[in-house]
């Protein structure tokens, strides 16, 4: 609120600019005397009256950027990412370059949550198996799951989703763990379950291996996803043969089952085969190098299943083959 | 009838079912009755109040919004609650729309909320880093080495937009 005593004091002012040219002290004092936005609003259209066309238009092209601002930058947070959440990926991308506040905001997880969450597609977390569990926090018996079944289906397909897509495989840090036995070893078909259990138990008994669990990153996600897609699309991949015909290391006969699989501690990605010819090989990627893993016993690899630091496991129709990874 | 006194002393009075669209309102008003008091909305000016109340006076009949849960499709996400009006409406100048929003969001009214947001969005689509800069006056404040960094951003988003 302006006092009486300003009010009488900001009017003579203006009055006298009106009649005389201000001198620039003046205007300072009279800048400093107007408090109401009002009266400076009034003095200005004043001038503004006084002022001829051309210096008009001049005031106008420089008043513009005045008038523009940081819409998003300045609003609270969760307003600017809802001004956010209502852009397609590509112009998110765009915002975050635009300044630090800006790309604060547009690398929001929930964002990119919510992106990925249009097209279905979820962070994945490592399978249990790498991870120690508290003592304190699962206080339930091991022997619980054995009733599970449908649990430890889904717990399969999750995992295999996971390593199929290969991100968690990839991105984790793993800490080198030498395998418990150099030897393969071989579980009869009907205690599948209790041989993956036990597996899980000796790990989380060993409890040596520190995993560095990482956060959820939905934007890595999306991008991955993202670029994957344009690479298939636009046909930007790598179409390498990885055996020749006749080749003396080579399958003999059809492949029945293949395993993607990237060793944690060197970045190593390999193949792994399982064919009709009964043997189950390896392929390395990079090198298009093939070793021999295992002739399967007699009975033909049907499907297979890898696990970062732990183990290649195949069906051989009567048996499932574990071998430690990696193999020597 | 309700009465609301904003930042610059104007008073407002209108019928309740325009009033209570926004949230802020019907929570102080409670739903009882008519108000002996002016409501004090101190976070906004008269200017945008107005537009406000142009807003709601549009909306008054307008069913409640569903909520839209997370993972819905963008398109269908924009499109919803958006005629014509509505576009001519928030065709205002970037101050304007600013108060707006924070009016909106101060009083909660969710549904032009979301346009206010939308159209900001709207105004960024298809533009440049540096087109967005120069239409909100940034200074981007990016070191010599983020900017490099973002140079190789730039491509990669390029290279996934081809």
């Amino acid at each position: 609120m302006i006092t009486l005593a300003d009010e009488g004091f900001t009017d003579f002012e203006v009055a006298s600019l009106r009649r005389t040219t201000a001198r620039t002290s003046r205007q300072d004092n009279l800048l400093l005397g107007l408090s109401s936005v009002r009266e400076k609003e009034e003095l200005v259209y004043a001038l503004l009256k006084s002022l001829p066309r051309s210096s008009l238009a001049t005031i106008q092209r420089n008043i513009v950027p005045l008038l523009q601002l940081d819409v998003v930058g300045l609003l609270p947070d969760e307003v600017a990412l809802l001004v956010y959440s209502f852009l397609p990926w590509q112009s998110l991308l765009t915002c975050s370059l635009v300044s630090k506040r800006w790309n604060i905001l547009a690398n929001d997880q929930g964002l990119w949550r919510s992106l990925c969450a249009e097209r279905k597609w979820v962070w994945r977390t490592p399978p249990r198996t790498n991870i120690p569990a508290p003592p304190s926090s699962d206080p339930v018996p091991d022997s619980d799951d054995e009733g599970m079944g449908d649990d430890e289906e889904s717990d399969v397909v999750e995992h295999m989703l996971a390593e199929d897509s290969s991100f968690s495989s990839m991105l984790v840090e793993y800490t080198t763990r030498s395998s418990p036995n150099a030897t393969p070893t071989i579980y009869p078909k009907s205690s599948r379950s209790r041989a993956r259990h036990s597996a899980i138990s000796t790990l989380s008994l060993s409890g040596s291996s520190s995993v560095s669990l990482h956060k959820a990153d939905h934007k890595l996600l999306f991008q991955t996803h993202i670029r994957l897609d344009s690479r298939f699309r636009s046909a930007s991949y790598n179409l390498s043969c990885l055996q020749t015909r006749g080749a003396v290391n080579g399958h003999a006969n059809a492949i029945y089952c293949l395993q993607l699989y990237t060793y944690p501690d060197t970045g190593k990605q390999v193949l792994f085969t399982g064919s009709k010819d009964h043997t189950v090989r390896e392929w390395d990627l990079a090198t298009s190098c093939r070793s021999f893993v295992d002739r399967s016993r007699g009975g033909l690899p049907s499907h297979m299943d890898a696990r970062p630091n732990y183990s290649l496991t195949f069906s051989n129709g009567d048996y499932w083959i574990r071998h430690p990874l990696p193999i020597e | 009838m309700v009465t609301v006194v904003v930042s610059d002393g104007v008073t407002f009075t209108m019928e309740q079912d325009v009033a209570f669209q926004c949230g802020l309102i019907a929570d102080f008003a409670g739903g009882g009755g008519d108000q002996e008091e002016p409501i004090p909305i101190q976070a906004v000016n008269s200017t945008v109040m107005r537009k406000v109340i142009e807003y709601c006076e549009h909306h008054r009949n307008d069913p409640p919004q569903p909520e839209v849960p997370e993972g819905t499709p963008l398109e269908r996400k924009d499109r919803r609650g958006r005629d014509a009006w509505d576009k001519q409406f928030i065709q205002v100048e970037q101050e304007l729309l600013f108060e707006i929003i924070l009016a909106a969001n101060y009083l909660n009214i969710k549904p032009l909320l979301d346009l206010g947001c939308s159209q900001v969005a709207e105004m960024m689509k298809g533009k440049t880093p540096a087109e967005i800069q120069q239409m909100f006056n940034i200074v981007n404040g990016f070191t010599a080495d983020e900017e490099a960094q973002n140079g190789e951003g730039e491509e990669k988003a390029r290279n996934l937009n081809s």
